[in-house]
């Protein structure tokens, strides 16, 4: 690690203040090496079944060889598809890579690209939805993969196709950030974009997914995985050796595309959409409308909350229309869509006002009319997005759901947008953080912060979802509705708490100064 | 300092702010009659910026009574917020809104009349803000984004006036429009408190000056005391 890297992390190591914060932070970090490592070593003593699946891709490639395998080997390489799609989209909805400070607060250091990069690499596993990919492939692998070499040679040929993965996503991402910069790059990625819309409106349509994924390169990991098993060097050791060396230029590709990219002069200059006048708009009829109209505008005029949404939307909403989800499975949905839409701008909703909450505080009406503003907005993008993504999944259903179904997917999307709404709200209140969202690639809150409410948000809203999907497989809608009754219940009261907190001067003092700090 | 009288609308009473066991204000007097002005002066730190969040209502004291135009900003916030015009010492603005989207929400919320359109105009137009009315402040320069927070305190036409460093970073012609609002406010019976580092506009623009060091007061005497050479030789030895 460079200079500039050990140097950078120590601040950021050393900004964290209380002692209990990091202590759970580096009970975390061995939290999640145990779970990945101690979770891989149990699922591979797991006894199986010793018969092997005749549709087993890889199998036909490589004959008698794939030894025992479960079911959970066919789905290894689609799964690694999913694993490929989130380390490009990833750092993509960052803007580039995932900062350890924002740049804003760089800028008077000579921070190379490189550092950028390596520094980016490194947070990656923050990001939930990378960290939980990988877990879920590596138990699979070391549960479904087994012979006298496994679980540590086919997790050597998994963990060289995440280093490969994870390269040239972030490769990509720079790329498209260096392009945008230009009139013809931003022609380029919107047509690239509607080619991908279109695509996957005719996969869904035509039925193609069961023959894209046997062509799928990653059919072939899984037969160098299979082969590693076993002790076959013939059939892993040169693709392995190919995904590491991917991995070596995507890195360097990342370096070099960085540097592009922060370099090239954009033609639209550096503030073209804050030194555009915007057409003035009607005042509205109360001073709550009023606040919420600038809520809503400060959401949409930030480039990284406009292109969160974008992908907040369409990913699982394009994901739901590819795979053709069955009811069960979109009720697994809207845990993940609401959590999102809080970890773009809701777990720390006063930043939105930014230095003008100091002046917002002096206004008559202040703490009432700003909690409820930014409630409002916190359940409004989370609502919106979670109703997005279940009807468009819901239109590609094949069938009509039954009462029990409907009741579930309504359930769990009322109880996680509410459940993400109280947990948002009284994170804001209770935990402030400066950040003004200006920038391509800020986040509401620091990185270590933002991996921790990830992984809050998740696991309730996980659970909730599961809940609600095994409750859709019975013929009762009284489960369900407890459900929802009792989440929106617990909702409720953690909101009235929060009310009740921020009616405080000290914290509502707190929250200002911190979100509007300079 | 000014005797409280009838007609005193800042009054401020053995003000102490502490942040944790760090003291930011001890024990601090202050009053200011209806169209009367003080300059808050001092060192980075002394105090000055705290002071004024208090009388703003953003910042709870940790002990003492604050009146403002009447109300207690302790008790009574609303109605202190009411009567306070706020220009902060940093930011103030609202990044993705424009200067016309917080003059709307400022009606909106202080329920001013009809006639806010045109005194928006007027404001924006000698703040020499007109142009960049519909733009988003992310975009602004230091010195427009301090003129807008200006143009922010002074748009109700508030009973108190609290300007923290209304002309840092503000080119000549900001610092005319800001002294012809302090000039306005004074005119109507408004109180005028402005806290700046730059003690010859503070001598300009107020009659009465307080130095505060560490939280206390240190001095408190006629502006035109702390004017010219011989003033800031004073002034310097106040601080020392």
């Amino acid at each position: 690690m460079s200079g500039q890297s050990r140097a950078l992390l120590a601040l950021r190591w050393r900004m964290v203040r209380r002692p209990g914060v990091r202590v759970g932070m580096l009970l975390l970090l061995l939290l999640a090496l145990a779970v990945l490592v101690l979770g891989a070593l149990a699922a591979a003593a797991v006894p199986l079944d010793l018969a092997v699946l005749a549709g087993t891709p890889g199998a036909a490639e490589l004959g008698n060889m794939a030894d025992p395998t479960g079911e959970v080997a066919v789905l290894l390489p689609t799964a690694m598809l999913a694993f490929l799609a989130t380390s490009m989209i990833g750092p993509i909805a960052a803007g580039g890579s995932y900062e350890l400070l924002p740049a804003s607060q760089l800028v008077a250091f000579p921070v190379r690209p490189r550092t950028a990069v390596r520094l980016s690499l490194l947070l990656t596993p923050l990001n939930i939805a990378w960290y939980l990919q990988l877990v879920l492939l590596t138990w699979a692998t070391a549960y479904a993969i087994r012979g006298p070499y496994a679980p540590g040679l086919p997790l050597l040929v998994l963990f060289s196709y995440v280093l490969a993965c994870t390269g040239i996503g972030q490769s990509l991402a720079w790329l498209v950030v260096g392009f945008r910069k230009r009139v013809a790059g931003r022609v380029v990625t919107r047509l690239v974009m509607v080619a991908l819309v279109v695509a996957v409106v005719v996969i869904a349509r035509e039925d193609l997914v069961p023959g894209l994924l046997d062509s799928s390169p990653t059919v072939k990991v899984l037969g160098a995985m299979l082969g590693a098993a076993v002790g076959q060097p013939g059939v892993w050791v040169g693709r392995t050796v190919i995904m590491v060396l991917a991995a070596a230029a995507g890195y360097a590709l990342t370096v070099r595309a960085a540097g592009w990219a922060l370099r090239r002069p954009g033609d639209r200059g550096s503030d073209a959409h804050a030194s555009a006048p915007l057409t003035r708009r009607e005042l509205r009829r109360t001073p709550y409308a009023q606040l919420l109209s600038i809520d809503r505008a400060s959401i949409w005029r930030s480039a990284p909350l406009r292109r969160g949404l974008f992908v907040l939307g369409g990913l699982p909403a394009a994901a739901g229309l590819i795979a053709g989800l069955s009811w069960q499975s979109i009720a697994l949905l809207p845990p993940l869509v609401a959590s999102g839409a809080a970890l773009l701008f809701g777990v720390n909703v006063f930043c939105l006002d930014g230095p003008g909450s100091v002046w917002i505080a002096t206004l008559p009406g202040y703490p009432s009319l700003a909690l409820r503003a930014k409630r409002r907005m916190v359940l409004e993008v989370s609502g919106a997005a979670v109703l997005v993504v279940v009807v468009l999944c819901g239109l590609r259903a094949g069938r009509a759901p039954t009462v029990t179904e409907l009741v579930c997917v309504l359930g769990s999307s009322v109880g996680c947008v509410a459940l993400v709404s109280a947990i948002s709200m009284r994170l804001s209140v209770t935990r402030p953080h400066r950040a003004d969202l200006q920038g391509p690639r800020d986040t509401p809150a620091p990185p270590g912060s933002m991996a921790l409410y990830s992984l809050r948000l998740a696991t309730l809203t996980t659970l909730l979802g599961v809940l609600f999907s095994l409750a859709s497989y019975s013929n009762s809608i009284v489960a369900p509705v407890l459900i929802t009754v009792g989440t929106v219940l617990f909702a409720t009261w953690s909101m009235r708490r929060t009310e009740r907190e921020w009616s405080r001067p000290e914290t509502r003092a707190r929250v200002v100064s911190t979100v509007s700090a300079g | 300092m000014t005797p409280a009288t009838a007609t005193t609308v800042v009054d401020v009473r053995g003000l102490t702010v502490r942040f944790g066991s760090v003291p930011a204000v001890a024990d601090l007097d202050l009053r200011v009659p209806a169209g009367g002005s003080v300059a808050l002066i001092g060192r980075n730190g002394a105090g000055k910026s705290t002071t004024l969040r208090v009388l703003a209502g953003v910042l709870p004291p940790t002990a003492g009574r604050v009146i403002v135009a009447g109300a207690d900003a302790v008790r009574s916030p609303m109605d202190a917020r009411a009567a306070v015009g706020y220009c902060p010492d940093v930011g103030g603005l609202i990044p993705r809104a424009t200067p016309w989207e917080h003059l709307q929400l400022a009606a909106q919320l202080r329920s001013l009349d009809e006639g806010w359109k045109s005194r928006a105009e007027d404001l924006l137009n000698r703040f020499d803000l007109t142009s960049a009315a519909d733009r988003i402040t992310a975009g602004f320069s230091h010195g427009m984004s301090r003129r807008m927070s200006v143009l922010l305190a002074a748009f109700h036409e508030p009973a108190v006036l609290l300007l923290d460093e209304p002309f840092d970073g503000v080119d000549p012609l900001g610092v005319d429009a800001t002294m012809e609002e302090v000039a306005r406010a004074r005119m109507r019976g408004a109180a005028v408190l402005i806290s700046t580092h730059l003690l010859s506009l503070a001598v300009q623009a107020c009659d009465e000056a307080v130095v505060l060091q560490r939280g206390t007061m240190v001095a408190a005497a006629p502006a035109a005391e702390l004017a010219g050479t011989d003033g800031a030789a004073r002034y310097r030895e106040l601080l020392a």
